[in-house]
């Protein structure tokens, strides 16, 4: 059954680094830009923010880009190849490569635009020596991000995240499942980062080939979302109730409540950056709206 | 909420909340507190300070902060134990008498901070631990129960010494970090001063945590702490 997919994404300021005068930390990204077509690819990050990582607003922007680029890159050499293939060369290639490319980036970043006495300054003010020389051994710290990633091509979904954050998946019926497994690793805000070595290691990766039953969305979002929310169940409910307003407002209209609704999400709720993207299979929601 | 066009916008999902705040009082009521008005200024500073915490929680809507409070003298207890919402939160003094069982209040707020009972999305706790002498019991095996808790790791730790006869190693131990010392209050102006820094610009900068690298190897908080008060030069030692 022929099916199409598209993305809508939002990316809002936080509350509180509104108050701060600090910048979104968040970044999104897909390709192909114009959000339609297979295959499709949508990135997520939110840059950590705190003093030693001063430049992950830049480290998120450069995350985004190079995972829907090298997410996308993949998809297409690979969409002709049989599932397994695809699976077991998402899963050993596709992190490598986003973590190798992202570490050259940062480092021409800082190659360019070195640490300023400044910025410098903050880090010892706030961590003292130890921090310093962390930074001096890893520059990399200075960029941290985490990263969520989903792929879709006419026979199979690629899921990759690394760090906090949030992959739901959404079947046409409105159940909604995590269909990666959780990383012990993060707890109250403490999260793994692109910024360490060996990142690559760190990536949880998910692998789910279509066929009779493909799901209908799939949504991406940095964990300023999830925390506006009193409970696990509560946030998930965001499945369901996502699906049903795409069926009843359309995408464009969705896509444009988004600025509304995470705007008013950080400011009641989280106050932290809030970034959501929703990847919509589109034949799949039409034969949603055909069921009794 | 509407959209532009006037149209109202539902919004998806369970319900919404705020992020918890724990914030822990964990005070020395010692015999030695009842000398020369420590523990009548301790409470008028604490009391004083509640409006100002109010005007935080208002200025900062994303976080709901929820006070408790642990004295120790004999022994540990808790003088408001259920995590009350400051706009709720009523001082009622405390009494001075007995020795320093500050390693037995670690352990009740160790148990508090157990991750069963601590929701995953609450921004990091404040421990604020005001004492002016020495601890009688097993602090270390206190503090060790504390930082056996995940909570108590991420914890925003911060301690007032009151008067010369303060351990202020036992106090650095608990703050775990050397670039924050704790805070020296020789008078009861300098104690007002220090409490009101706790928990108000304290409580502020934990509203807005930044994230932290799992495995960086930095140790400080993820929380960016503002200059400590600073005593006048001519202050009166009073304590």
């Amino acid at each position: 059954m022929p099916w199409t997919c598209r993305t809508i994404g939002v990316s809002v300021t936080g509350a509180s680094h509104q108050r701060r005068g600090s910048p979104n930390q968040d970044a999104l990204a897909r390709r192909p830009e114009a959000g339609e077509g297979l295959p499709i690819s949508l990135a997520v990050a939110d840059g950590h923010g705190s003093p030693t990582s001063f430049r992950s607003d830049v480290g998120a922007r450069l995350t985004v880009e190079i995972a829907a680029e090298s997410m996308h890159g993949f998809l297409l050499r690979f969409q002709q190849s049989p599932g397994l293939l695809v699976k077991r060369t998402a899963e050993d290639r596709l992190p490598r490569e986003i973590t190798r490319q992202w570490a050259e980036q940062v480092r021409a970043h800082l190659a360019s635009q070195p640490f300023t006495e400044a910025e410098l300054k903050g880090v010892e003010v706030h961590g003292g020596g130890r921090a310093l020389s962390r930074l001096s051994e890893n520059p990399l710290l200075a960029y941290g991000s985490t990263a969520l990633v989903a792929g879709v091509m006419d026979s199979c979904i690629v899921l990759l995240q690394l760090g906090d954050g949030d992959l739901l998946m959404v079947s046409s019926k409105g159940e909604t499942m995590r269909p990666l497994p959780p990383d012990e690793r993060v707890f109250a805000d403490e999260t793994p980062s692109m910024c360490l070595p060996d990142a690559w290691r760190d990536f949880r990766c998910g692998f789910h080939l279509i066929s009779e039953e493909p799901p209908a969305l799939i949504t991406l979002s940095t964990d300023g979302y999830s925390n506006c929310y009193a409970s696990e169940a509560d946030f998930l409910k965001t499945g369901p109730d996502f699906l049903q307003m795409i069926r009843t407002r359309g995408v464009e209209q969705v896509e444009q409540d988004l600025h509304h609704l995470l705007a008013e999400a950080t400011r009641k709720y989280s106050g932290d950056d809030i970034t959501l993207g929703i990847l919509w299979l589109q034949d799949s929601i039409e034969a949603g709206q055909a069921e009794p | 909420m509407s959209s532009p066009d006037g149209n109202p916008i539902p919004m998806p999902g369970g319900q919404m909340s705020t992020r918890p705040l724990h914030f822990i009082w964990i005070l020395d009521c010692s015999g030695s507190m009842a000398a020369n008005g420590k523990i009548e200024a301790l409470n008028n500073a604490i009391r004083e300070a509640i409006p100002n915490m109010r005007d935080v929680a208002d200025d900062h809507p994303n976080a709901q902060i929820l006070v408790r409070v642990v004295k120790f003298s004999d022994t540990a207890e808790w003088q408001v134990r259920q995590a009350t919402p400051v706009e709720d939160f009523r001082w009622v003094d405390l009494a001075a008498g007995g020795v320093t069982a500050m390693g037995k209040a670690l352990k009740m707020v160790a148990e508090e901070l157990d991750v069963s009972r601590m929701p995953q999305r609450a921004l990091p706790p404040v421990l604020a631990l005001v004492s002016d002498g020495q601890p009688t019991d097993e602090f270390d095996a206190g503090l060790r129960e504390l930082m056996k808790q995940p909570w108590g790791k991420k914890a925003v730790r911060i301690a007032i010494s009151i008067g010369v006869d303060a351990d202020d190693e036992c106090l650095q131990k608990f703050i775990g970090h050397s670039e924050l010392k704790p805070l020296r209050a020789n008078n009861p102006e300098m104690l007002v001063k220090h409490i009101r820094w706790v928990s108000t610009v304290v409580t502020q900068s934990v509203t807005a945590p930044a994230s932290s690298v799992a495995g960086s190897g930095i140790k400080t908080p993820n929380v960016v702490l503002p200059n400590t008060p600073v005593d006048e030069p001519d202050a009166a030692t009073v304590w």
